[in-house]
């Protein structure tokens, strides 16, 4: 995909060179919401090192990028490896998806919706894979979502998209601080944060910046024992 | 009134994908089943219409037999089925024609047709979108132009298979807000099968399924009170009763069994300024 | 990117030619076709150019519409002149070098395979301009319905046309996306011979066709629950009827083929014009 106007540069590299595009390109991995739209290979095995095998890398560095990348996203390599990818479940197919672009070690992994259609099991499965692979391979992660929460229990930093412009940016503190704004865009902000917003409107004192269970139930025992007092 | 007597089903690879089930749905009813993937909700969508037959037991529909070739159109006409994928259901290429499609395979006169494909529209409030092409619409149009089709043919039940699985919040929460009133104005029955529990707090019953047979069965307030149950069957409760029983073991305030953001904010009010 | 792609070319307008029935436009398609290679005269091809002028007109299609259609032929009509210019070697010789030859035969049959190949395509574009593919299928359908009689399976068909019109945007919106997932994995298609290419767009093609396999599963499961069960005792929200306009164009076009069978018969102009021709270069 090439922009309409302007620049995309990874790392110096200008994306709309070609050769310079190659370069950039091997540093971002990119998962997309669907495994499907990837998996084509005879067997999990294959498919996983399809990536790996296109930078040209040596067979041994290949077998042992795909054994690491198997791994990290949970799948038992000789149970799997030989698996075609097309008789797994929903949830193995999205882990050896993942597996195959891990195994490129990408500096910068974009995951496009990566928790669509999971079942809650399957969602948090998937949170902490991602935060896994950022200790582990230290490679940064971009995560594209409309899930709130999702983002409330993993992100740094969070930019809000709107009719194609940024419109929002900052960390999950200050962007959730303001739900009813981000609730008039359709997206729905994490459930502490909506809570905490619902609260001030009862005439609670609830500082800003609250956007996790965890926080607002301080802040309320706080509130509790501060009342006590009075 | 629908109801499954202890129906076994098994695939061709021979694994059992429900395994003596037996439930009732009243007329009128929300009932919403959830359950992991792979729990053996999807199959038991798809015997609620006779998509699928049982191995063994039965699934009737008010008093029709689903095996029974002879009933297959009145049962499917009567239990309507919106499915996951809203690419995948949609037939024709201009959004009222697809509103007809099954009204057209019913044999509905062109004359009474036309008022139902309005109606339907108008029901899930895709009136101005009648002669819209179907792949320029957004998922969640998309489902509601299914749910139209649906209603064209005038169901008793409806049966929402992960209807909203594809869909983003604002799309999920148009459909659940057309159901709920369908339920309440038409008084369709409505079977709910989701992996987002948010959406059963609505259900007059919840039914939680667990490799291939019902693990619970109650009122949502009693299901959400078993958080650690439903935690280990790779399931979760609503996000108002995850925040509820962390202010509970924390001693902060004890919220009852309030499941949604209004009927918490209300109860943490009251405990709060009791104290 | 796919997504606002138009099928099947439909212009939007409101003029005769698109509120006519879909049935009438394909017996009128039929009958200009007919019109067009009874033809024999040269002179009286002009009459059915004139009248595909007159059908442009009543359709309210702008002109750059029809030379868009015309566009994939602008390699093949030169070529298919030049080749009738040189190749056909009947009637009088008109000009001659070397193995070069030229005939008064060789002129005919050039302007005339041109000419046909033009009138066909702005017929048949008119068509497609002027109708919606749906009832297009539609027209399809009733017209050949007579064929039940002899199991021709026509509604099949028709709905096998509908589905193919409706997933087509699909199908490409998902192949994009296939592609872009495939190359953010380094795949590369752009280089290397052909078979290396063919075999490069296999990590596309797969999930493709596995995709749309699960995709027909699904389609015909909701279909089935919308109680489809073939074309047995079917109506259809939108009913066709005949107005008179119909029959009125009908007989238009009726008008043309005799007109062109007739002038034929009793005159022909091609040969006073070789008479002339030849006279004028001193060769007769």
């Amino acid at each position: 995909m090439q922009p309409t106007s302007g620049k995309v540069t990874v790392d110096g590299f200008d994306m709309s060179n070609k050769k310079q595009r190659a370069k950039g390109r091997a540093l971002v991995g990119m998962v997309f919401q669907y495994p499907d739209y990837q998996l084509f290979d005879e067997t999990v095995y294959k498919d996983i090192s399809f990536g790996p095998k296109n930078m040209k890398l040596s067979s041994e560095e290949v077998d042992r990028r795909v054994r690491e990348a198997m791994r990290l996203v949970g799948l038992d390599f000789d149970e799997f490896a030989e698996k075609s990818p097309f008789e797994l479940s929903g949830g193995e197919k999205r882990r050896t998806a993942l597996a195959g672009i891990i195994a490129m070690y990408p500096k910068y992994l974009v995951l496009d919706e990566p928790m669509a259609g999971l079942d809650p099991a399957g969602r948090r499965a998937v949170l902490e894979m991602i935060s896994e692979f950022r200790s582990q391979l230290g490679c940064a992660v971009v995560m594209v979502s409309h899930s709130m929460d999702d983002i409330a229990r993993s992100a740094d930093r969070v930019y809000v998209l709107r009719d194609g412009k940024i419109f929002r940016s900052g960390t999950p503190s200050e962007i959730f601080n303001n739900a009813d704004e981000l609730n008039e865009m359709g997206l729905e902000p994490p459930f502490a944060s909506r809570m905490a917003s619902e609260l001030r409107r009862r005439g609670f004192d609830i500082p800003r910046g609250i956007y996790t269970n965890e926080a607002l139930t301080e802040c309320l025992a706080a509130y509790g024992k501060g009342a006590d007092h009075v | 009134m629908v109801s499954v007597n202890n129906v076994t089903f098994s695939y061709e690879n021979g694994c059992n994908a429900l395994d003596g089930i037996s439930l009732t749905v009243s007329d009128g009813e929300i009932v919403c089943i959830v359950g992991h993937n792979g729990s053996g909700k999807s199959t038991l969508a798809k015997m609620f219409n006779g998509l699928l037959i049982p191995s063994s037991g039965t699934v009737t529909v008010n008093g029709m037999d689903t095996a029974d070739e002879e009933k297959t159109l009145e049962i499917r006409r009567q239990v309507g089925v919106v499915f996951q994928n809203p690419d995948n259901q949609i037939v024709t290429t201009i959004v009222k024609e697809d509103v007809a499609f099954g009204p057209e395979n019913l044999g509905v006169p062109t004359e009474e047709m036309i008022v139902r494909v309005d109606d339907a529209l108008k029901a899930v409030g895709m009136e101005s979108y009648a002669d819209s092409a179907p792949h320029m619409l957004s998922g969640g149009q998309k489902q509601r132009i299914a749910i139209a089709g649906m209603l064209a043919m005038e169901p008793e039940t409806l049966i929402l298979d992960e209807a909203t699985a594809m869909l983003d919040p604002m799309g999920r929460r148009d459909i659940l807000n057309i159901v709920k009133k369908l339920n309440k104005e038409k008084n369709i029955t409505v079977v709910m099968i989701t992996q987002y529990m948010e959406e059963a707090v609505f259900a007059d019953r919840v039914i939680v399924m667990n490799n291939g047979h019902i693990e619970m069965e109650g009122t949502p307030e009693y299901v959400f009170s078993k958080g650690d149950e439903l935690r280990a069957i790779g399931l979760d409760v609503p996000p108002a009763v995850e925040l509820r029983e962390m202010l509970k073991k924390e001693g902060v305030a004890d919220c009852g069994s309030a499941m949604t953001l209004e009927e918490l904010a209300e109860q943490l009010c009251r405990s709060l300024s009791k104290n | 990117m796919f997504k606002d792609i138009t099928l099947g070319q439909y212009f939007p307008a409101d003029s005769v030619a698109h509120r006519l029935d879909p049935r009438t436009k394909l017996v009128l398609l039929v009958m200009y076709i007919t019109a067009v290679f009874i033809v024999k005269d040269l002179w009286v091809f002009g009459l059915v150019i004139a009248f595909m002028l007159f059908m442009t007109a009543m359709s309210r299609i702008p002109l750059s519409y029809i030379f868009k259609a015309m566009k994939p032929l602008k390699l093949l009509l030169p070529l298919m002149f030049l080749l009738n210019l040189f190749m056909v070697r009947t009637g009088t010789e008109l000009f001659a070098w070397k193995f070069i030859k030229i005939t008064t035969g060789g002129v005919r049959q050039a302007f005339f395979i041109v000419l046909r190949l033009i009138a066909l395509i702005t017929g048949s574009s008119l068509l497609t301009l002027t109708t919606t593919p749906v009832s297009l299928t539609e027209g399809i359908e009733r017209l050949l319905s007579p064929l039940k009689i002899v199991r021709f399976p026509v509604h099949e068909l028709a709905m096998m046309m509908t589905i193919a019109l409706r997933f087509i945007p699909t199908l490409l919106e998902e192949a994009d996306k296939i592609m872009k997932a495939q190359l953010a994995r380094g795949a590369d298609l752009e280089s290397g011979n052909i078979f290396k290419r063919a075999k490069a767009m296999l990590p596309i093609l797969i999930p493709l066709f596995v995709n749309s396999f699960r995709r027909a599963e699904e389609l015909a499961l909701a279909m089935e629950s919308r109680c489809y069960h073939g074309g047995e005792g079917r109506t259809r929200l939108r009913k066709l009827k005949f107005h008179w306009r119909d029959l009125f164009a009908v007989l238009i076009m009726g008008a043309l083929i005799a007109g062109v069978i007739l002038l034929q018969k009793y005159y022909s102009f091609d040969s006073y014009i070789a008479a002339y021709v030849l006279k004028l270069l001193g060769k007769a």
